[in-house]
């Protein structure tokens, strides 16, 4: 039964992986669904994440006080690059926005290597992290458990978040309609500042979490951003659901290609994006008129 | 006195010169309405005073405030709401949420419960809806909420954008009703409408606008009278 085993491992990996674009890719549905820019600083943001929780854990012996300063930092370059950059972009064309956060993404991934230099790092898995679970069938990580069970309570509370809060029930209002939203006498560029904090901080939590898995590396943003994109792709641009269908399907398919024939998880991931664009162009939860 | 005062209002969307010299007043429990045909600029006149035209010029004050160069969401915490032309309901927000969106942007001592049962006191049909997908009701039911969302904020003006366009006669019947009780509860209104007998059967005063200039005004029976105007101006 070693078969079941090795696919039981597999498909938990995929979750894994699937969980993190998740986290990636409602961030980016987020902040386009509100602010109509597409954040290509978003996988850098990742990175920064991983660095600082790596750096912090590693300076204070706490795995969890590493992922709370990961996320604050991540939250507070957002809320820097949102108010001192940004904000000015939003009325003009969407070509500055692209070049911008291309420029802010660069610059982020330059800044750790000037921090923390070029070499790749190791980020230790806390104690409690080390060892493995029986689930019958197979044995897994505890650590990776953990990563499957935060990511799940995440986005639970981010569901929570978007539909039973005050400024959940707005940010979902200036998704479909910023003017209306303001004609109510909502300031609809405060708004605006949480969605870009909210996302960059999920950003920093995903950095985070991913970092004891992966190792720590400039590039990781990168690595994980071209399949986010295709995540949200996949989903539909603007949709929380969207982004977690997607996620999950994008997951499995890379870490279960690689099981099946190895070297063929990329190509496969681009190909069920042109066949759900070709099925439905705006993606599986994509929402009418948004690009009418 | 809280009297909305528009004086020579200019508005301009990218190059074309929309509104000429635009004069209105709406003094405080009145029911004004501005008609005129198609492109005339009344939703342009409404979208101005809301703030929501890129450029403009003249001066708008309400109460003894300036509203002019104001924030939308400024001017609408000085108390006026804006009811617009296609309703502009959001979707994928139920009923309840479209009526929170109406409350959540002002610092109100009274309570959500308290004020959606004034709204449902008019519109006793959303209460039913609550739970359901705003937009997937009829367009009458989306303009009662679209009316109903505004009142949550509880204005002193009302800026109504072609409220019956569409909808059933039996419908445009009760929605004048509703007006003019809204109006009795001491919130003024500036409508804008098609159905020009309509409006001026309900109104206090009129002003006729044609080509983005106001071109007559007056009680409105004097322009329910005039037939000049109504010939030159009005019929379509």
């Amino acid at each position: 039964m070693v078969a079941v085993e090795q696919l039981g491992v597999q498909i938990f990996n995929g979750l894994i992986l699937g969980l993190i674009f998740v986290l990636i890719a409602s961030g980016l549905s987020l902040i386009f669904g509100v602010l109509g820019v597409i954040n290509f600083a978003h996988g850098d943001l990742l990175v920064v994440g991983t660095y600082s929780a790596w750096a912090a854990s590693k300076a204070t012996g706490s795995f969890f006080l590493g992922v709370a300063v990961a996320t604050v930092v991540v939250a507070a370059i957002g809320l820097l690059i949102e108010r001192s950059m940004l904000q000015f972009t939003y009325t003009r064309s969407p070509i500055l926005q692209f070049l911008l956060t291309l420029g802010i993404a660069e610059i982020l991934r330059e800044g750790v290597q000037i921090i923390w230099g070029r070499q790749n790092k190791i980020f230790q898995l806390p104690d409690w992290g080390t060892g493995s679970v029986d689930l019958v069938l197979f044995s897994y990580p505890v650590y990776r458990l953990f990563v499957i069970a935060v990511t799940l309570i995440i986005l639970l509370g981010l569901y929570l978040f978007l539909n039973r809060t005050d400024i959940g029930i707005v940010i979902r209002a200036a998704s479909r309609d910023r003017d209306m939203t303001g004609a109510l006498g909502v300031n609809v560029e405060r708004v605006f500042i949480i969605v870009f904090v909210l996302g960059a901080a999920l950003a920093g939590i995903a950095g985070a979490l991913i970092g004891p898995i992966r190792s720590v590396s400039p590039t990781l943003g990168v690595d994980l951003l071209i399949p986010s994109f295709v995540v949200v792709i996949i989903g539909g641009l603007g949709s929380l659901r969207g982004s977690i269908i997607g996620g999950l399907i994008v997951g499995q398919i890379l870490v279960l290609s690689s099981f099946f024939f190895s070297g063929f998880g990329r190509v496969l991931v681009f190909a069920s994006m042109a066949v759900v664009l070709l099925l439905r162009p705006r993606g599986l939860y994509g929402r009418e008129g948004m690009f009418d | 006195m809280s009297r909305l005062e528009v004086a020579d209002l200019n508005a301009y969307y990218d190059e074309s010169h929309i509104l000429h010299g635009v004069s209105l007043t709406v003094e405080s429990d009145q029911l004004v309405t501005l008609i005129g045909r198609n492109g005339a600029g009344k939703t342009t006149t409404l979208n101005s005073i809301m703030g929501m035209m890129p450029r403009v010029d003249g001066q708008i004050t309400f109460a003894s405030t300036d509203l002019t160069g104001l924030e939308p969401y400024e001017i609408s915490r000085q108390g006026l709401s804006l009811v617009p032309e296609h309703r502009e309901i959001f979707p994928g927000l139920t009923v309840r949420e479209n009526l929170r969106m109406g409350l959540i942007g002002h610092e109100s001592e009274t309570k959500f419960e308290e004020l959606s049962e004034q709204v449902v006191d008019f519109f006793p049909r959303l209460e039913e809806r609550y739970d359901q997908e705003a937009t997937t009701m009829s367009g009458g039911e989306q303009q009662m909420l679209a009316i109903g969302r505004s009142l949550m904020s509880e204005p002193d003006v009302l800026l109504i954008d072609e409220p019956t366009e569409g909808l059933m006669p039996s419908l445009v019947e009760k929605l004048r009703d509703i007006l003019t009780e809204i109006n009795e509860r001491g919130i003024s209104m500036l409508l804008v409408e098609q159905n020009v007998d309509l409006a001026l059967d309900i109104s206090d005063y009129a002003y006729v606008i044609s080509e983005g200039v106001i071109e007559a005004e007056g009680t409105a029976t004097d322009i329910q009278e005039n037939e000049q105007i109504k010939e030159e101006y009005l019929k379509v």
